[in-house]
């Protein structure tokens, strides 16, 4: 699947599978301001621009792109009344039902005394619930030794920015994609970076 | 428990064998796991094959034996109780040990013994770690190796028989010895071998006031005072309550006077004395003298009360002896106030006098006569054991310089250390062909003997003792003896070629010979009853005949001594050496229980100091720990020195309990003693006085003696009078829980405290508190689940001295419990602060959080590790380990050993029970019980209108409740309840 | 890329934002200059500093593994004063912790730039912070063999639960999830860091960040979604940045001893922890912009505006302490009136006017922009502020405890030389962290610095357009 060469700088290898359907081609830019007119442009002209790969986020692209606003929060907002009604429970449970006894002449339900460990649980889990939805969402997970990682161009995180159009598309012209990558003064084209 | 089998001969057997009644003494050894007596060890001999077991040898017996029949009264795990007498003192207070699997784990007094009705002191209480000591002698010795038995009572005999033929004398030393049948033992023991001297090595010895009534009467009479009958008294130096002759006896007697003070008027109580003794910090007005002053104070109440009193040929002979007194204002009105009111209480007025010095005893004696105390307040009692022609360190000294002395034998004293010229006492016993040193453990005087015999423990032997006319007490092993050691009056009838040579077939037959038995009761059915109760009445002789006194001899020493008083003012610093609380004369002062108990007044534990006047501080720039030298004559002494508000200015108080066996020989300061007639004298007059430079950071349990004017502990000046204590909040922010009977509380009656400290023993063995050591105590970390606060109060140099018991309050509300993450502490239904050792994780929050800072921490592992130290285990209690936190917790294993008698005998409402500090203390001023019982200790004393909770404004809901002191006083300006305005909580 | 530092003289006092990347940095030469220090030798500085660090570390080990074995008598503590060093460390160290999460989470929300450049290194800070926190609770435990005890976990001895009331308690779940979250925020914010590095490392540096970076390719969407993570790790860190010194507060505030019994110790113990928090940061910062040469992304206007906030937080604490000091008189509760007198006046007087010193007088001196921008003035302070902090903790912890209700139990405590040990080894700890993350990961955070020099660039270009 993953077709780039790390430290191919120039030249895109390749594609061992030439499928000319399914091919997702890269522009590389220098520039942030260039990548994000460039994708208007692209758009434009009805390519598809499938992703940019950028160093730093930029933002505004996601409009562009289309894309839809993320649903983490409600991740965060679940994950954390899930874990502080299971907190409270819990110590209310303890406190009354299980192991009830006279700590200090207080009350066995002593709501005032549970609160900082609810609050401390809404917190935990909320937490771990949106950095795990994260990762889950986008994949995010070790990699083994073996495992590539799908980048545009190895330059990418670093000062580099992947357009990736994708080829997949009735109208998609290659001659018209070349002008308009000549037009935007695309720095590099990295041919059928990604082959589906 | 209801029924309480205090020996182990039971009347049914008392036809039996004489083997039949040896309660324990010849079980098996403790370690074997077994209690199983003798007579039960002969039970089970039938059983089977196990008869070639040696049941009396005490090599370890590997056989495990079936406890089918089990000894009477004795079930595995359970204790049973065994009268006794205490062997730690002269008083020889009637004892109660528990005994659990055939050793003793706990002392406590005898409440059937009339003079202490359950109290026993510290030193009592202390006695059982003695026994366990590991380093007491184990086999007897010759030249300084072990030996055996048989070798030791050989040479002895042939070594007697050597000297009778050479026409050597024989010497034999005792201390004062209190039992009937050792004396008659020694008597016949030395006759015809030489001569018996009994020494009496403590300050307050009860000689002198004999040797005034001696001068005074021609014979010997004791003056004993009966405190049901006094009103007002004044004590010169006499520490009645604290380190004096009997203190649990005369504490009784004392705080039950006390308690009546709302029907029968205040006892009053004046004390005058140069060092603060307890009974000082008890006295309801103190007035510090040093020795000078005392004397002369005593010549001038004796004027001022001939003065007042009906002209009389005494009076006017009196009041002419004295005439030779110098004037000083303050010391004459302060003799004109004391007069008035002894007169006034004229026949329930009493002076007693703890002084070496022999007119000050004649002046006392004559005060006691003029006021008519004699035979109202004062008893004149025939001493017991007066039979001796010659006593006392005097004639020990004389006896020592004799040519013609050929071999001494001590038994259970050490006159090497306790005489100022120990080293030469030395150096003379080991020049005697024969020197023999009876003693439980090693001492410089078995240091200086060839051979020695070591000793059973008192729990270990058999014995009787007599302290009053009226009974006999018992003394029986508690425990079969743990070493090879043997009763130390058993070596005499070794030694004399006796029929019998088991002590207790002695002392039997001496009982049958000689105590009068009532009439148509069998010798074994008497003595079996007598050893289940402890003691035996004796018929008493009528009291003493009105003595015919002549004053010829007293008036001349009046007037000598008018003469040479010296003007007020004089600034000559005298060293006062004094007995204190915990270590007396030092004969436990190896108990650790003992070094760890801190000095009530000064709060010094583990070392000696000298205890020294603000003002003589502040002239010469001494702060506490500062190391003195004190120069007497040639000798010095160096020790670091405690500021003790209350010292009179002139004299330097020192401890002589100090310097024993492995420690600074330089802590004796009975080096310093000098002769005063038979007796020691207890004040030298110091040559001089300086800081060394050093200083050190002494073991005190308190640093800090004043209430910072907090309104945590209270006095009054009438019985009634209440405190103003500040209000309770009133509202709380959680309902109350619901209080089911029993709720335990304790109250605790500060005008019964006296501070001695039993309690604090008490509480340490009855619950393995670990002892942390000198260091320990440098660091501020004792274990004390019960300590005594002291407080000074009023005016900075002679103020008032307030002992307040703090242990765990067990807070109803308590803030300790919230802390704690891991639930280790929590509150019980019957409203005690419970403690799950082995749920604790240390985290030490809940000490921080605690107001009373009770709780105690196991900073390191101070388990006992001896196996001879560990046999003092309470098995009812857990040992704590490293890490943890501890506490009072009311002693809860009794609680629950009463709760499952009570469920069993099915015995409604609350069951009674006794915390160990309770049981033990002298004054009962604790009480313990069911708050919910309206009729109960706790509801009355509540209700008392001296009843206080300390920092019961925070809302914690303490459960101890204490009275406040009374300071009879005649204005209400004594109220010196250091906060006296409540405030908000 | 040159870097140089522009003279402050030669600036304008006027300009009300400092530039906060100075030179002309581009992309390429942020990577560079940000990746130098992970990709040549260590210095011999560094060499020096570790090693140095590293045996304060195996010192304190070896104290704390003594003191495991022996037990807690090692300390000076006593009966009447139960916590001395450790909590006093504890409650230090925590509090040192906050700045981290305050750069990176408050100043995340409130929009604040300048965080870019510190608040990696800051967040850094906070975890090894924790991490030295965490150790003192534990090791403070008379048997810390059984400390997980204090975790909610089912077992054989049937219902055998914790006391949820207990402020300790509250501390294991507030230290513990402030960990995890801190921890979390400053991993999630190194992943686009991390794959950076890992696209220009080779060998098995490559693959340990291959490893570490979780395959990040930079994509917008995924993109889309940090921002957004980071946005409500940012809003779940800021109250709890507040929570836990709050909860830590909760120790000493709900307990009934005098000087602890405060309810002004949350906001207190909340400001007194940015106070000190920021001062740790402006320490380190100092140290690490010179060593590794970072003067271009930490600039003095970075620490010029962490002065400032040191100034406002030191204020902050000095009219707490006066509060404290009025409330006390003003209660008149006479245990609480003596508690503040004893502080001020009792055998620890020396350390409260120290604190006093420190904490309230010397940031003062940041009134002055002279000071703000003397990077002298600013690592003198910022060190005396610390040690001010400190000396907080420790006289509220030990002198409340050496004279509570009863004289009769008063005492004193002096440390023992396992307690300083075990202190020196914490710090030992600390700086151990700190070193290898400096070597190791990216200090300065490339995706955010090079997102406001884009920011910069369209502001200067919009702004050439006008």
């Amino acid at each position: 699947m993953l077709t780039t060469e790390p430290g191919g700088v120039t030249t895109a290898t390749a594609p061992r599978e030439w499928s000319p359907t399914r091919r997702i081609h890269a522009l590389i830019f220098s520039d942030p301001e260039r990548t994000v007119q460039a994708v208007r442009l692209l758009k434009s002209r009805n390519f598809i621009v499938v992703d940019v790969h950028t160093p730093f986020p930029i933002h505004g692209l996601e409009e562009e792109l289309g894309l839809r606003p993320t649903r983490l929060g409600v991740v965060t907002l679940v994950a954390g009344i899930v874990g502080g009604l299971i907190a409270l429970w819990f110590q209310i449970w303890v406190h009354t039902v299980d192991w009830p006894i006279d700590i200090g002449g207080k009350d066995d339900l002593a709501l005032p005394g549970l609160v900082p460990v609810t609050f401390e649980m809404i917190v935990l889990a909320a937490a771990l619930a949106t950095v795990f939805g994260l990762l889950w969402r986008r994949g995010l997970y070790p990699r083994l030794e073996g495992e590539r990682v799908a980048l545009p161009h190895s330059r990418v995180t670093d000062d580099r920015f992947a357009v990736l159009v994708d080829e997949r598309n009735a109208r998609f012209d290659p001659r018209r994609f070349v002008e308009t990558c000549r037009e935007l003064e695309v720095e590099e084209v990295i041919e059928g970076w990604k082959v589906q | 428990m209801n029924e309480r089998p205090w020996t182990t001969d039971s009347p049914s057997d008392a036809s039996g064998s004489s083997s039949r009644d040896e309660p324990l003494a010849a079980g098996l050894a403790p370690e074997d796991g077994l209690a199983v007596d003798r007579r039960g060890f002969l039970k089970v001999l039938g059983f089977g094959a196990a008869a070639s077991l040696a049941a009396c040898e005490r090599v370890p017996v590997h056989h495990v034996l079936p406890f089918t029949i089990a000894p009477e009264h004795v079930r595995a795990g359970l204790p049973v109780e065994y009268a006794g007498t205490c062997t730690a003192c002269e008083a020889r207070c009637g004892l109660l040990a528990t005994v659990r699997d055939g050793r003793p784990i706990k002392l406590e007094g005898h409440p059937d013994d009339p003079r202490t009705r359950g109290g026993l002191c510290a030193v009592g209480q202390a006695d059982l770690r003695a026994l366990y000591d590991p380093d007491r002698l184990r086999a007897p010795t010759a030249g300084g190796q072990p030996t055996s038995w048989t070798a030791l009572d050989q040479t002895v005999r042939r070594q007697l028989d050597e000297l009778r033929e050479q026409g050597l004398s024989f010497l034999v030393v005792t201390g004062r010895e209190t039992s009937p049948t050792a004396r008659r033992l020694i008597e016949s023991f030395v006759t015809d071998r030489g001569q018996w001297i009994e020494i009496d090595l403590q300050p307050q010895s009860p000689q002198a006031p004999i040797e005034a009534y001696q001068t005074l009467t021609g014979s010997r009479l004791q003056p004993v005072v009966d405190w049901s009958q006094v009103d007002q008294v004044v004590s010169f130096s006499s520490d009645y309550l604290g380190a004096g002759a009997d203190p649990v006896a005369n504490t009784r007697g004392v705080a039950d006077r006390r308690r009546q003070a709302k029907e029968r008027g205040a006892l009053t109580h004046v004390q005058i004395e140069g060092s603060r003794s307890l009974t000082g910090a008890a006295a309801d007005r103190r007035l510090a003298a040093n020795a000078d002053e005392r004397r002369s104070l005593a010549l001038r109440l004796l004027g001022e009360v001939a003065a007042r009193t009906s002209e009389s040929d005494l009076a006017t002979s009196l009041k002419a002896a004295l005439s030779g007194l110098s004037e000083d204002e303050v010391a004459t009105r302060r003799a004109q106030t004391l007069a008035v009111e002894l007169l006034a209480a004229g026949p329930k007025g009493v002076v007693v006098c703890g002084d070496d010095d022999p007119t000050e005893q004649l002046a006392v004696a004559a005060i006691n006569h003029m006021i008519g105390a004699v035979g109202r307040s004062l008893r004149l009692e025939e001493p017991l054991f007066e039979s001796r022609p010659r006593s006392g360190v005097g004639a020990l000294r004389a006896a020592l310089a004799d040519e013609s002395l050929g071999g001494i034998l001590t038994i259970d004293v050490d006159p090497v250390r306790q005489l100022s010229d120990g080293e030469a006492v030395a150096q003379r016993i080991a020049a005697l062909p024969l020197s023999v040193a009876i003693s439980a453990r090693p001492t410089a005087t078995t240091r200086a003997c060839r051979l020695v015999a070591a000793a059973h423990h008192g729990l270990e032997c058999w014995g009787d003792h007599q302290r009053t006319a009226d009974r006999l007490q018992i003394q029986q092993p508690m425990i079969q003896p743990l070493f090879e050691s043997r009763a130390p009056y058993e070596n005499l009838l070794q030694w004399s070629g006796a029929d019998a040579t088991d002590y207790r077939t002695h002392l039997k037959e001496s009982w049958e010979a000689h105590v009068p038995r009532p009439e148509g009761v069998g010798f074994d059915q008497f003595w079996h009853e007598s050893v289940a109760a402890g003691a035996t009445a004796l018929p008493v002789s009528e009291g003493v005949a009105s003595p015919s006194f002549d004053w010829t001899d007293a008036l001349a020493a009046f007037r000598r001594s008018a003469a040479a008083v010296p003007a007020p003012a004089t600034s000559v610093l005298e060293l006062e050496l004094l007995a204190e609380v915990a270590l007396r004369d030092g004969r436990r002062a190896h108990v650790p229980w003992l070094r760890e108990l801190p000095d009530p007044l000064t709060r010094v534990s583990w070392v000696p100091v000298f205890r020294i006047s603000p003002a003589l501080a502040e002239r010469q720039g001494i702060e506490d720990g500062d190391e003195l030298e004190v120069q007497i004559e040639e000798r010095s002494i160096r020790l670091p020195a405690r500021i003790l508000p209350g010292q009179a200015e002139g004299v330097v108080g020192m401890p002589i309990g100090y310097g024993g066996e492995g420690e600074d020989p330089a802590w004796n300061a009975y080096r310093l003693t000098t002769l005063a007639g038979e007796g020691m004298k207890w004040t030298v007059a110091i040559t001089s006085l300086r800081k060394t430079g050093a200083h050190e950071k002494l073991p005190l349990m308190q640093v800090w003696s004043s209430t910072e004017g907090r309104p945590i502990v209270y006095q009054v000046s009438k019985p009634d009078e209440a405190v103003h204590a500040p209000h309770h909040p009133a509202a709380s922010l959680w309902k109350d829980r619901e209080k089911k009977s029993p709720q335990w509380h304790m109250s605790i009656d500060l005008d019964a405290c006296t501070g001695c400290g039993a309690c604090v023993v008490a509480c340490q063995v009855e619950n393995n508190i670990p002892v942390v050591g000198e260091q320990g105590m440098r660091d501020h970390r004792d274990m004390h689940w019960l300590r005594i606060d002291r407080y000074f109060m009023g005016e900075a140099d002679d103020p008032d001295v307030l002992f307040e018991p703090m242990m765990c309050a067990q807070c109803d509300h308590a803030p300790c419990e919230t802390v704690c993450p891991v639930t280790a502490t929590a509150h019980s239904a019957d409203g005690l602060n419970q403690q799950a050792y082995n749920r604790c994780v240390g985290t030490r929050y809940c000490a921080n959080n605690c107001p009373y800072k009770v709780r105690r921490f196991n900073w390191f592992d101070y388990r006992p590790k001896d196996p001879v130290e560990q046999l003092v285990l309470n098995p009812e209690v857990v040992v704590r380990s490293r890490g943890v936190m501890e506490k009072c917790t009311f002693c809860v294993q009794r609680i629950q050993s009463a709760r499952l008698t009570a469920r069993k005998s099915d015995q409604p409402g609350a069951p009674k029970v006794q915390t160990a500090c309770q049981q033990s203390c002298p004054g009962a001023a604790i009480r313990f019980g069911d708050a919910t019982d309206p009729e109960g200790d706790i509801a009355t004393d509540r209700h008392e209108p001296r009843a206080f909770q300390v920092l019961a404004e925070l809302g914690i809901e303490p459960s101890i409740t204490y009275l406040a002191r009374v300071r009879n006083r005649a204005s209400s300006e004594a109220d010196s309840s250091s906060g006296s305005k409540p405030h908000g909580g | 890329m040159a870097v140089t530092e522009v003279p402050w003289e030669q600036r304008t006092e006027a300009a009300a934002e400092e530039p906060l990347l100075t030179g002309t940095p581009t992309f390429t030469s942020i990577t560079r200059d940000i990746s130098a220090p992970l990709e040549r030798r260590a210095s011999l500085a560094w060499w020096v500093a570790f090693l140095v660090a590293l045996s304060m570390l195996g010192l304190g080990f070896w104290l704390v593994v003594d003191t495991i074995r022996t037990g807690i008598g090692l300390w000076g503590l006593n009966r009447t004063v139960g916590w001395g060093f450790a909590i006093t460390n504890f409650v230090f160290w925590v509090g040192i912790g906050h700045a981290g999460t305050a750069i990176s989470a408050i100043l995340l929300l409130l929009r604040q730039r300048f965080r870019t450049s510190i608040a990696r290194a800051a967040e850094a800070m906070t975890i090894f912070a924790v991490m030295c926190a965490g150790i003192f609770p534990l090791i403070h435990m008379g048997r810390p063999w059984l400390a997980m005890w204090v975790f909610p976990y089912p077992n054989s001895r049937g219902a055998l639960w914790l006391n949820f009331r207990s402020p300790l308690l509250w501390d294991v779940f507030a230290i513990g999830t402030y960990f995890t979250v801190s921890l979390l925020f400053w991993y999630v914010g190194l992943v686009p860091d991390l794959a950076t590095v890992r696209d220009r490392a080779s060998g098995i540096r490559k693959r340990i960040y291959g490893w570490l970076s979780l395959g990040w390719n930079g994509s917008t969407r995924t993109w889309q979604r940090y921002e957004k993570a980071c946005l409500l790790l940012a809003g779940l860190a800021t109250p709890l940045v507040v929570s836990v010194h709050t909860v830590v507060s909760f120790d000493f505030a709900t307990s009934v001893i005098p000087g602890w019994h405060t309810t002004i110790f949350p906001p207190y113990f909340v400001v007194g922890a940015l106070f000190s928090g920021f001062a740790m940061v402006m320490t380190l910062l100092i140290i690490t912009r010179r060593v590794l040469h970072l003067e271009a992304f930490i600039t003095v206007g970075h620490l010029q505006a962490m002065a400032k906030i040191i100034l406002a937080t030191g204020s902050l604490v000095g009219v707490a302490y006066g509060t404290e000091l009025f409330m006390a008189w003003y209660s008149g509760n006479p245990y609480e009136r003596f508690t503040f007198f004893n502080r001020a006046f009792g055998p620890y007087a020396w350390a409260y006017w120290l604190m006093v010193f420190c904490n309230v007088i010397v940031p003062q001196i940041f009134w002055s922009a002279r000071a703000r921008r003397s990077i002298a003035v600013l690592f003198t302070a910022s060190i005396l502020v610390n040690v001010g902090m400190w000396f907080e903790r420790f006289n509220i912890v030990a002198t409340s405890l050496a004279r509570d209700f009863l004289p009769s139990s008063w005492s004193h405590y002096t440390p023992s030389w396992v307690e300083v040990g075990i202190l020196l080894g914490s710090f030992g700890l600390f700086f151990t962290c700190y070193l290898l993350f400096v070597r190791f990961a990216p200090v300065i955070s490339y995706h955010e610095v090079k997102h406001t020099l884009a920011e910069q660039q369209s502001g200067d270009s919009e702004h050439a357009h006008d």
